[in-house]
Formats: structure tokens, sequence, C-alpha cells
């Protein structure tokens, strides 16, 4: 009978090992894009560039390149969030706590504050960060 | 029917084009765009199509590149035709005002080629006053005007002064104030019968660009420090945990 049990459990743990690591690995990738598309969200939303607007600067001056590049920024800083929230949630797997609205929050605000250089960016990211949330949401009900 | 609608919009005077030009670094008046030293990178651009008053004609259709800085107002006109006639000219009539009848054109800068494509080539820039729709020469040249031909693609440029002209003889145009331009195409230097195809644009002549407050900029500039060097500090922190967590699950799996 001991014999039997002991069995049992190392089956249990040699199946929880690989999971852990499938999560994170997503944690790691996750972050990783997170981390790019934050540089990418410096260069676009921080930085001198964005004055003239990247688009408009190397191709035309005129309303669908503008449109294009308020896309562009607006864009960068949501998949910046995705891919941050993704990560996170795998990572407070790993912990074995869940994600807390406050720390949803507080990555909102994270986001938001990258768009301090513009009111249209600020208004779009504000429109689309909720809708990512409310996605990522029904994904996790379903 | 989008096509012909379309060909009909770019063939009517209905529709004018009106463009606000930005202000930008000063671009070399030689004909020659060059990208490399980032020439016109601040150029509105438009494409219109020359017109001729001949229905089946189907005109020109040209891109034309507007600037200006403090003291001169750039304009870029470049085109491709399969043949260029070996006497050629651009010009741009400049109206007093918004208004696009004949009478209302009241100066003219003109770029004519001579022998263009061939040996002798050569090009005069005119500056010439309208009166009632007649052409006269300016008695002094005020403005600059250069183009050159590549290939089957001409570039002209001209330079118009801005807001500083005192010469009665040329058009005054002043900052905040919106100005019909009319672009004219022909080949003989006959500039009243010679003009075979034309079109209007306006250009509204910006105010000097007021420079922000140095001091708000400094505080715009430090706030976007702050949050980004932030932003990268939460970062990091997190990939610290990223990498304790894997340490804890190699610590457990030993």
């Amino acid at each position: 009978m001991p014999k039997f049990k002991k069995e049992v459990k190392k089956k249990s743990e040699s199946k929880r090992i690989p999971e852990e690591k499938l999560i994170l690995k997503s944690v790691k990738i996750s972050a990783f894009f997170a981390g790019v598309f934050l540089v990418l969200s410096l260069f676009f939303n921080g930085t001198e560039w964005y004055y003239e607007g990247i688009i408009i600067k190397y191709v035309k001056k005129e309303i669908y390149w503008e449109i294009l590049d308020y896309m562009i920024k607006v864009s960068v800083i949501v998949l910046e969030f995705s891919f941050m929230i993704i990560s996170l949630g795998n990572y407070k797997e790993l912990t074995g706590k869940p994600v807390k609205l406050k720390e949803i929050l507080f990555l909102f605000g994270l986001s938001l504050v990258q768009t301090i250089r513009s009111l249209i960016v600020f208004i779009f990211t504000l429109i689309a960060i909720p809708i990512v949330i409310f996605y990522l949401y029904l994904i996790q009900e379903s | 029917m989008i096509f012909t609608a379309n060909f009909l919009i770019n063939n009517s005077h209905a529709v004018i084009e009106n463009i606000k030009p930005d202000y930008g670094v000063a671009p070399e008046i030689d004909g020659d765009i060059d990208r490399s030293d980032k020439e016109w990178l601040n150029a509105s651009k438009e494409n219109i199509n020359l017109i001729s008053s001949n229905p089946t004609d189907k005109g020109i259709p040209i891109e034309i590149w507007v600037m200006q800085n403090n003291s001169d107002l750039y304009i870029s006109i470049q085109f491709e035709l399969e043949i260029h006639k070996t006497q050629e000219f651009i010009g741009i009539l400049i109206s007093d005002s918004e208004a696009t009848s004949n009478e209302s054109f009241i100066d003219a800068k003109i770029l004519q080629f001579y022998n263009l494509g061939n040996i002798g080539e050569r090009y005069e820039y005119l500056d010439y006053y309208l009166l009632n729709d007649e052409f006269f020469r300016d008695q002094e040249l005020h403005g600059e005007a250069a183009a050159k031909l590549d290939g089957n693609k001409i570039v002209y440029e001209f330079k118009i002064p801005v807001n500083n002209s005192d010469d009665s003889q040329d058009a005054f145009l002043d900052f905040g104030e919106k100005y019909a331009f009319k672009i004219i195409y022909g080949e003989t230097p006959d500039y009243k019968n010679g003009i075979k195809k034309k079109n209007i644009v306006l250009i509204e002549i910006e105010y000097k660009k007021k420079k922000k407050e140095n001091i708000w900029i400094l505080v715009h500039n430090i706030l976007c420090i702050i949050i980004f060097c932030g932003l990268g500090g939460l970062f990091a922190l997190y990939i610290y945990k990223i990498i304790v967590i894997k340490k804890k699950i190699r610590r457990v799996r030993e």
C-alpha cells in the first residue's frame, strides 16, 4: 500500500513540473514582448520623435498618415499593456494568487501616463485598454 | 463610376485644394531635391491636375509641395511627361486674396526653359505683374526659381518672398491670410496665349511659429524622463521577480 501511494505522488509531481515550466515560459515571453513595446512606446510617445510623428516625418504629411501615426502610438501602448497583463496573470498563477483589481488598475495607470504628450493618444488609449481588459475577462470566464 | 467621379473632380475647377504649409528649413533652389539633406522634409504635399480648356485633354497630374519659413514661401512642382518639348514653362500666378477670378491675379513668377533636353539647355526666371490679365515685366526681380529635368521627370522649385515686399509690382503675402495661386503650364514664352494647362490652389500663409515656452518644454521633457525611467525601473523589478520565482521553482524541483 505505501508503495502504491508513493508512486501516485511521484506521478502528480512529474505532471506539475512541465506545467509550471510552460507558465514560466509564457511569463518570460510575454514580459519580453511587453519590454519591446515599452521601448517602442518610449520612442513613439516619449522622445522628440513624438512631435513630428515618425510616419509623417518620413512618409507624407497627410491626414491619413497622421491617423496612422496616432494609431501606432496607441497600439504600442495597448500591446504593451496586453503582454504585460498576460505575463502578470501567468506570474500570479505561479505564485498561486489571482490578479487583483488594483494591480490591473495600476497597470492601466502606467499605460495612461505614457500618453502624457497627447490628448488624442490618451483618449484612444483610455477607450482601448478597457476593451482589452473586458476581452481578457471574457476569455477567462470561458 | 468611382473612377469617373474622381476624374471629374480632378478635372474641375470647383474643387480647389487648400494647402496649409508647415515651417521648414529653407531648401536650396537648384531644381534638385536632396533627400540626403532632408530637403523639403516638412513640405505639405498635394496631387493636383493641370487642366486644359480642351475637355478631351487629360491634363498633367502634378505633385505640388509647399513649405515656408519666416521670410519665404517655397513651392515645388513635379511632374512627368512622356516627351518634354524643347520649350516649357511653369508659372505661379498669385492672387491678391482668395479670389480666383482672372483679374485677381496680380503677380507672376515664371520659369521658362529653352532647348530643354538638348545641347544649350537653359532656363530663365521671370517676374511679371498682371494688369487685367495682361503680363508686364517687373522692373525688379524678386524671388528665385530653378528646375531640373531627370529622365522624364521635371522638378521646379520656386522661392517667393513673404511679408517683405515693398514692390507694388509684387503680391504682398501676409501672415495669416489665404491666397489663390494659379499654376500654369505652357511651352512658348507667350504668357497669356501660351498657357496650355492650369489649376488653382489656395495657400494659407502661416504665422511665424511661436516657440513654446522653454520652461514648459523642459518640464514636459523632465516629466517624460521621470515617467519612462519609472516604467523602466518597475519593469526591471518585475524581471527580477521572474528570476526569483524561476529559482524558487528550480529549488522546489530539486
